[in-house]
């Protein structure tokens, strides 16, 4: 690759503007883009469509191709993450390399997000185009990396979406490991009395897919168990599972109960009952429990032994029992974490927790659930008796702004589930459902909201403000305005339901950062894309399935996991995986340690992932395993010496960027580096969100802000920007595990660098966006936007005239790297000549 | 630290409220809190401050702020609800809005720069002094006697540290740490109605009847309460409310530093406890044994 | 996405408190929680609506803008976050500025705040004058009279303002209009002159007849 200098070769770009049907074509003036662009250096041919991404489009770049031995690609269209595979595709079926494409993004980045500034939507998206050019240029063929895979799956959490996935997996003979927190499977819906519209029972229909579970031998499960470090990448992973211990051994237990039978100490069942019901201290959490294994509760347990009696020759009691780590190899993971229910004592004007008689849903759940504590009798805590009169609160801690922004999305259908029950099980029940909305989203749902009013259960639209209990009865009265009657009404009921949010289970904030995957706003595990990749996560491999990514009903969960399992298996069956070959690469003849003096190690310190062979004092250059490299880049911008660079994001084709950008009236403008997977991916959240920002604003994309290399900086400030920002993820986000921290040190060096050359406070900052922060990256690029209007061009002009000097001292070496010298040659000769022809034009004028 | 605090008493506290200054004076001297009336302090505007421009909120507020701090305080105590919600308001508005901030010093001749806590008394002492130690000085303890205690709004809301604005417990916690019984009832923290006193006296009197008959239905035999608005609704206007309701209430409403100068063993007349409309000497009496 | 606001919406969403209105889902919960609701034409969730429908006329000719007791019930508990009471406050100013209001309270207010701004403190006697001047409530202020009476008594009623150094800087800062703009006018000044002057003079015989008795409290 490295030899297939393309020197010789001549360059023929062909640039290709989509108008998005309307989405960029009424607010950029396309025409007046692709005009722009055929004036490019080495374009040959510039067009629009309508649709590019379509057939015809495509189709019109592939006949384009052989007419004019196209051998570069730009696309002026949308998010590389949408349509840079559409793209890459068309150049490979035409024979050309598919690294020799790029993406302008014209759309999230410009049309999107400058509404009403038509005119400089247009300039800014020319000026993309331009960027994207000027990257084909130097661009260098590269192949793909193969890479064997594991043929092995884990699947973390073991509701009905995690059930759903690893049986799919194990019906396709994949082996699949099931790793569930809990001492048994089973989630969410096996606490559930029915199920909603079809009222089958619930734990009836999953416990035979929790047996099937049990009884795999495709699946090895590994229950009361927690994910605890994740390594690797697709088709090979390396994962760490640490086994709590149970102080009962896996392989001797029978599951036969003597233990529970004699032990004397009695605990709320919280683990299934919502603390409702008693559990012993050896317990399983649901007669139903798989693995039928008994656990001890050592926080319960007084240590009379008693059970090591009762197991007898079993032996399966062991109290010396330690946590153990297990390490999992794995060609891909299924993430199915599940959800908890909201906790509403923070809501205090309803009084959880204060009055007996106020519970959660699922509380009620339970109370009225043949299996559950009171074997389905459905009495209310304060006196043990039946309420005759019951309200249920809707949108507890959801859809509000306090706690819990988004709609939980399935509570409207099982507060109306629950209604049903109760009056079929007590019809002279009086129940009362206070709603702001009633959802039913989903086949035959509207039908069954509509079998409720039909069986009397009262609606009432109001959010309650309070309930008050009344001392002596306890019953409680709930204060609500009633829309219809327009009207502050007081309801009297003998107990209150509340639906609680559905929020993010416990413990998935550390889980996601050992999988590297970034969750949403909420918190929610993050999908690559919302409508086309909804079950892939940002990382290759990796899946999401059920309420891990969002509050999700049961089937749409069980759909999930077998859509995860189909997703996962599609690598998994395919014995080999093809990766991006944007690795980093050492330049043997500069590496520092080809002279058996040197100590450098400063690569070896910036990967996170062991991929650099660094031998110092042996003479031997370092060396970059391509198959475990990463492609963040970031030992690129460590390296001392110029020595790495990385195919796809050269120094040269990052430098070609900025002087593009940069070329016309640079200090009206604001440079942004974003890495790949937060900033940039915020960056088109801000344009899918159509959040508005100034127009004077101007990205580049590298993989990792660990990439960033100070020189970039500088030299956009020595050509003269306005404002430069280097964004990347929140860093314990970081999607290269350290390449943000890396960041972080070297550019506060560098700040204090320009603080002491006298840079104006906030032309160069840095920023931590995440992939959902949309709002946020419009409100940095509106800060920095406008500052460097306030500014003024003239100041920041005369300002950086001052920095110059400074700033050419600190660029003396950017030649070194490779390409970098030839690229800078062609800029700056092309600067030079417009300098002239401006010069001509002015003498011409004078005369 | 000695407890050293900036006094502002807000206009009520000299006319409607003598008795909320005099007995705030007296326990807090009493305890060994130092209180220094804010020199040349102005009324906060109660709700009416931006009647006829939106700065004036914070430039009355602020005023009295940038007084206190050039006379060397750091705390401001208000013991008017609406004062001390204005004023501690004010400085988180100020902490928070810069641009507001200068806009508004701009008007000052004395500029505010931040580095002032307003805090209401009662939270002073719960927080500064302590209830475990004032425990130790009741000398009066009021055994057997059921108060309600009435927050009122603006001493919880908008919320804050100190108390819950739906449940708060401060004026509970109070009165038994000086040995009386609280009662618990609906109506603690709604609202009066004192604001609209004069212009719609219908509208008070009906909320006023609320709190009372609340407060009377659960057995309670006087009202406590932190605000000098509140107490002219529950105090002044309870005859209008017993004439509304048609059935007397009969129940003294007592500012809580009158209670705890009772239960600390100061005199009823430090305590200007015969200004009150509903007659206090039955409770008074029977505290003093 | 910047869609077309109507003015009003765009005027009151400009406000304090205002910025958060089209987040208003009609739940309903500030209108449960209202205390002054019985006494409202609408109640706060529909004036919510109003505003999101740009309703200027039904919304700042309202009484209930001026029923509003700032309790901080609604704002506290609003799912949205939308800080009703304080946007209340604010339209009141607006129904002021736009010359909309008939309402007690309205009158109650500018009473105080004109009160306030001649002294740099309250004044109740002077208050009281100027509300009741304005209203010409005969019935209201005869209502009073019981129980001024026995303010005045218990001595819960001040004879003599309190003046703060230069209550001039808040009139410059603009608490009040200038003086042209004041309502009542010149009549309504002189009044409170006299009322002022008698009140002193009263005051001043008060002190002469029982002196050490003030001095002592209670």
């Amino acid at each position: 690759m490295t030899d297939n200098n393309d020197n010789n070769e001549e360059l023929r770009i062909g640039v290709y503007i989509c108008h998005c049907g309307s989405n960029i074509a009424s607010t950029v003036a396309v025409p007046e883009v692709v005009e722009y662009a055929a004036t490019l250096p080495n374009v040959v041919v510039a067009k629009e469509h309508k649709y590019m991404c379509s057939d015809p489009g495509q189709n019109m770049i592939k006949q384009d191709i052989q007419k004019y031995k196209l051998n570069r690609l730009v696309v002026g269209a949308c998010t590389v993450s949408m349509h840079e595979p559409t793209f890459r595709a068309v150049l490979a079926d035409e024979g050309v390399n598919p690294f020799f494409f790029e993406m302008a993004n014209i759309r999230e980045h410009s049309s999107w997000v400058h509404t009403h500034e038509k005119e400089a939507a247009t300039y800014k998206a020319k000026e993309i185009v331009a960027s994207a050019v000027a990257k084909v240029s130097f661009s260098r063929p590269l192949e793909m990396f193969e890479v064997p895979v594991t043929r092995r799956a884990l699947v973390i959490g073991g509701g009905i979406a995690g059930i759903s996935a690893a049986l799919d997996l194990a019906d396709m003979r994949i082996p699949t490991y099931l790793v569930d927190k809990s001492p048994s499977i089973g989630g969410r819906m096996a606490q559930l009395d029915k199920t909603f519209p079809t009222m089958d029972c619930s734990i009836c229909i999953e416990a035979p897919k929790m047996v099937d579970v049990g009884k795999s031998k495709y699946i090895e499960l590994l229950s009361y168990s927690e994910v605890k470090e994740v390594e690797g990448y697709i088709g090979n992973f390396k994962v760490k599972v640490e086994r709590k211990p149970r102080y009962v051994l896996e392989d001797r237990c029978t599951g036969c109960g003597l233990c529970a039978d004699v032990c004397p100490i009695s605990v709320p069942n919280f683990e299934f009952e919502e603390g409702l019901g008693p559990r012993k201290a050896i317990y399983v959490p649901l007669v139903q429990a798989v693995p039928a294994i008994y656990t001890i509760d050592r926080d319960a347990c007084i240590e009379c032994f008693k059970c090591v009696e009762a197991c007898g020759s079993l032996q399966a009691i062991s109290f010396f029992e330690e946590p153990k780590i297990e390490t999992l190899d794995v060609g891909a993971i299924i993430v199915a974490t599940g959800l908890d229910m909201w906790d509403p004592t923070p809501l205090e004007e309803y009084g959880f927790g204060v009055y007996d008689n106020v519970a959660t849903m699922m509380e009620i759940e339970r109370l009225h659930c043949a299996g559950g504590p009171t074997t389905g009798n459905f009495v209310r805590p304060s006196d043990g008796k039946t309420p005759k009169t019951l309200g249920l609160i809707q949108c507890v801690g959801s859809r509000d702004k306090r706690y819990n922004e988004y709609c939980s999305g399935f509570c409207c259908m099982y507060t109306i589930k629950n209604a049903l029950l109760l009056k079929w099980l007590y019809p002279e029940m009086d129940i009362t459902i206070f709603r702001i909305d009633v959802r039913t989203g989903g086949k035959t749902y509207e039908e069954f909201y509509e079998r409720a009013r039909q069986a009397g259960i009262h609606f009432v639209q109001g959010r309650p403000a309070e309930i008050r209990e009344d001392p002596v009865t306890k019953n409680l009265i709930v204060h609500v305005h009633n829309a219809a009657l327009d009207r502050q009404m007081a309801y009297e009921f003998e107990m209150v339901g509340l639906a609680t949010a559905a929020i993010p289970s416990a413990g998935v904030a550390d889980l996601a950062r050992a999988l590297t995957v970034p969750l949403d706003t909420s918190g929610w595990f993050l999908e690559s894309h919302p409508k086309l990749k909804p079950i892939d996560s940002s990382t290759e491999g990796i899946y999401l399935a059920g309420s891990a990514q969002g509050p999700k009903d049961i089937p749409q969960s069980v759909a999930q996991g077998s859509a995860a399992a189909g997703r996962a298996a599609r690598v998994l069956n395919a014995g080999k995986w093809q990766i991006d070959p944007i690795v980093a690469y050492v330049d043997p003849t500069r590496c520092l340690n080809a002279n058996p003096k040197s100590k450098c190690t400063m690569c070896a310190q910036a990967c996170p992932y062991g991929a650099v062979i660094n031998q110092p004092g042996t003479g031997n250059p370092s060396q970059i395993i391509p198959a475990k490299c990463h492609g963040c880049g970031t030992c690129v911008a460590e390296c001392p010496a110029n020595a790495i660079t990385q195919w796809h994001f050269t120094d040269g084709q990052i430098l070609a960027q900025i002087h593009a950008l940069l070329a016309d009236k640079p200090e009206e403008k604001v440079l942004a580096f974003t890495c790949r997977w937060c900033s940039g991916l915020g960056a088109d959240n801000a344009g899918v969100s159509h959040f508005q920002y100034p127009a004077n604003t101007r990205n580049i994309m590298v993989m990792c802000s660990g990439r960033v290399d100070p020189d970039f900086v500088l030299e956009a400030f020595k050509l003269g920007a306005g404002a430069v920002l280097v964004s990347g993820c929140h860093v314990q986000d970081c999607h290269y595990i350290t390449g943000r921290q890396k960041a972080d040190a070297r550019m506060e060096k560098l700040q204090t660098q320009l603080d002491r050359m006298g840079l104006t406070k906030g032309r160069f900052r840095t920023a931590e966006v995440s992939a959902t922060e949309g709002a946020k990256w419009a409100r940095i690029m509106t800060e920095m936007g406008e500052m460097v209007i306030e500014l003024g061009p003239e100041a920041i002009k005369a300002e950086n005239e001052k920095l110059r000097p400074h700033l050419e001292r600190q660029l003396k070496r950017i030649r070194e790297g490779l390409d970098v010298s030839r690229v800078l040659d062609i800029f700056e000769a092309r600067l030079q000549g417009v300098k002239t022809e401006i010069q001509q034009a002015y003498e011409r004028e004078q005369r | 630290m000695a407890n050293r605090y900036a006094y502002y008493p807000g206009c009520s506290l000299g006319s409607t409220a003598k008795e909320y200054d005099f007995s705030v004076r007296a326990v807090f001297a009493h305890l060994g809190l130092e209180l220094h009336e804010i020199e040349d302090w102005n009324c906060c505007g109660a709700t009416h401050s931006a009647i006829y421009k939106e700065d004036a909120r914070f430039l009355l507020s602020l005023r009295n702020l940038a007084l206190a701090k050039a006379q060397g305080f750091d705390t401001v105590i208000a013991p008017c609800s609406a004062c001390y919600k204005n004023l501690r308001r004010a400085t988180k508005l100020a902490d928070a809005n810069k641009n507001l901030l200068a806009r508004v010093n701009d008007q000052m001749k004395e500029p505010y720069n931040g580095g002032v806590t307003v805090l209401h008394p009662l939270y002073a002492i719960i927080r500064d002094f302590g209830l475990e130690a004032l425990k130790k000085r009741v000398v009066r303890p009021l055994t057997g006697i059921k108060i309600a205690s009435y927050y009122g709004c603006m001493l919880t809301r908008p919320v804050d540290e100190f108390d819950s604005a739906e449940r708060p417990t401060g004026l509970d916690q109070l009165v038994v740490a000086l040995g009386a019984e609280p009662v618990e009832y609906d109506y603690k923290a709604k609202c009066c109605g004192g604001a609209l006193a004069l212009s719609h006296t219908g509208s008070t009197v009906r909320m006023a009847a609320n709190v009372l008959t609340s407060a009377k239905g659960r057995g309670a035999e006087a009202i406590t309460l932190a605000c000098p608005m509140c107490h002219m609704a529950l105090d002044m206007y309870q005859g209008k409310a017993e004439h509304a309701i048609d059935q007397p209430l009969h129940l003294p409403v007592l500012f809580f530093t009158q209670l705890m100068g009772l239960a600390l063993g100061l005199e009823p007349t430090q305590l200007g406890l015969a200004r009150h409309i509903v007659p206090t000497q039955d409770l008074v009496a029977r505290i003093m044994g | 996405m910047t869609s077309e606001l109507h003015p009003f919406l765009a005027e009151v969403m400009m406000l304090r408190g205002g910025k958060d209105v089209l987040e208003c889902y009609q739940c309903g919960t500030c209108s449960a929680s209202c205390p002054a609701l019985p006494d409202m034409t609408h109640g706060p969730r529909r004036i919510m609506y109003m505003i999101q429908n740009g309703m200027e006329q039904e919304v700042l000719s309202s009484p209930d803008i001026w029923r509003c007791v700032s309790c901080y019930s609604c704002m506290n508990r609003c799912p949205r976050g939308i800080e009703i009471t304080v946007l209340f406050s604010e339209l009141r100013r607006l129904a002021i500025q736009k010359g909309y209001v008939e309402d007690k309270e309205a009158e109650f207010g500018q009473a105080f705040t004109v009160t306030l701004a001649q002294h740099g403190r309250q004044f109740e006697p002077e208050l009281l004058t100027r509300y009741y001047w304005r209203v010409r409530d005969v019935v209201g202020l005869l209502g009073m009279v019981p129980l001024g009476l026995k303010m005045l008594v218990k001595g819960k009623l001040p004879f003599k303002p309190e003046r703060i150094r230069e209550p001039q800087v808040l009139q410059e800062a603009g608490v009040i209009p200038p003086k042209p703009a004041l309502p009542g006018g010149k009549g309504l000044d002189r009044v409170v002159a006299l009322m002022i002057g008698v009140l002193g003079f009263v005051d001043a015989l008060v002190k002469l007849v029982s002196g050490k008795k003030e001095a002592q409290h209670g």
